[in-house]
């Protein structure tokens, strides 16, 4: 967990520079998890279903 | 995380013990979601209950696949219902992080690391989401104590980076009337070099920076200019060895912004020139290489070469993050000697972030470009 402002330069870059940002975009379904993409209903849904819990990544891509 | 964690064979094990969710806080789509679950930073994880549609356990911030097995015990844990009274206190105070509400949880995650057993296998997330919410909250002080009580316990963990950048980064903000600036900022600088030191290879990537970035602020604030050069340079070093140990195109492009800020921060801005254009072959679809070389080229007085990236960056820029591009471009636009491309362009980056969603508006940043549209020939 990294929270550090960053320095002048990375803020200006990234807005809210926290951790490094996560793959490019084009590269996000090549994961091993099924992980459903901006669909929080459906993966409601489907946790309800199953009886699990959800796991969230709230990501950006810069 | 794609690129180097979710990708990891060792979680495909754990495939059916989740529903997985991805949210892109960009997507005017998601607003809804941001609106209901507290994202301060990115990543964010959150494990949620989906009966009460409730957050158990929230996480800021990169994680190595061994951390990232824990996070998922722990949010499996969470929402079990634990029994034991360091659990129990644990998992309300995962619950009130998960809200928001950082000064509650603060004040829970004290607790439960006052109770932890020797050897209590989540003593080092408890102790970084502490950091975090004392942070949060202001306190600063509270923040860079806890950090250095817990360092020596955490000293040969994953964690050890974090705590110690995140308690040299807290000793900094205390105000230098305070008496007790001086010696947190001594004890948590010499915990932060003892890692650099140590080069441990099971630290996440971004606490490692972030524990440069911070050497490197506190360089800055006792006007050592030539100890802030030595980390910077020691920081770009660190950043372009993981990138050359990349095994794919997109685990190299994930240390492009971290070492645009580190070559910018040294007055080398040129040095970023060639690894944003092979990511920009790389991710055409990507307007991340040509914003960031936008930014690069105008601050090395190319505004023609800053102008036609900023346009393949805008072409394909959605989001909040469109707007960054914007104001950017106003920018380039000043210094090509074009006042009113340069307004024209602030005035669509104000359109834009006013017509941003709940969740994803910000005043603070409406207020900022009102502010330089004034000021704006």
């Amino acid at each position: 967990m990294s929270f550090f402002k960053g320095s002048p330069a990375a803020y200006f870059l990234s807005g809210v520079l926290l951790a490094l940002p996560g793959a490019p975009a084009a590269q996000r379904t090549a994961g091993g998890l099924p992980f459903i993409e901006d669909d929080y209903s459906r993966a409601v849904a489907a946790a309800k279903a199953r009886h699990l819990p959800i796991f969230v990544e709230a990501w950006a891509p810069w | 995380m794609q690129a180097f964690v979710f990708t990891d064979k060792a979680l495909a094990r754990r495939a059916g013990q989740f529903v997985w969710l991805s949210i892109d806080t960009e997507k005017a789509s998601n607003a809804s979601f941001t609106r209901k679950f507290p994202v301060e930073g990115l990543p964010t994880f959150f494990i949620l209950d989906a009966a009460t549609e409730t957050a158990t356990l929230r996480w800021l911030g990169g994680a190595t696949v061994p951390q990232m097995q824990k996070l998922l015990d722990d949010g499996l844990r969470t929402v079990s219902h634990p029994k034991g009274s360091v659990e129990q206190t644990l998992a309300r105070a995962d619950r009130l992080f998960g809200e928001g509400k950082n000064a509650e949880a603060a004040k829970a995650y004290r607790e439960a690391l006052a109770a932890a057993p020797a050897g209590w296998p989540r003593y080092g997330r408890s102790l970084e989401s502490l950091l975090y919410t004392l942070d949060a909250t202001k306190d600063r002080e509270g923040c860079a104590v806890a950090a250095r009580d817990a360092f020596s316990r955490l000293k040969n963990t994953p964690s050890a980076a974090n705590v110690a950048a995140s308690g040299l980064s807290c000793a900094l903000g205390i105000p230098p009337e305070n008496p007790a600036r001086r010696a947190l900022v001594e004890a948590l600088r010499a915990d932060a070099l003892s890692v650099v030191a140590a080069r441990r290879r099971d630290v996440a990537a971004d606490d490692m920076s972030s524990l440069y970035q911070t050497l490197e602020q506190d360089r800055e604030e006792a006007k050592d200019l030539e100890g802030r050069r030595r980390v910077l340079d020691q920081h770009a070093a660190f950043l372009e060895e993981r990138a050359r140990a990349a095994r794919t195109p997109s685990e190299r492009a994930v240390f492009d912004s971290h070492r645009v800020g580190a070559y910018m921060d040294l007055g080398q801005p040129e040095r970023a020139v060639p690894m944003l254009e092979q990511s920009e072959k790389d991710f055409p679809g990507d307007y991340n290489p040509p914003a960031r070389l936008a930014v690069i080229w105008n601050v090395m007085k190319k505004p023609d070469e800053a102008a036609a990236a900023s346009d393949r960056a805008l072409e394909k820029a959605y989001g909040p993050r469109r707007i960054g591009i914007l104001r950017v471009r106003s920018d380039i636009e000043r210094a090509r000697g074009d006042a009113a491309a340069s307004r024209r362009y602030l005035e669509e980056a104000l359109r834009a972030a006013e017509g941003l969603p709940e969740g994803q508006r910000s005043d603070r940043m409406i207020a900022s470009l009102k502010k330089k549209l004034e000021s704006s020939p």
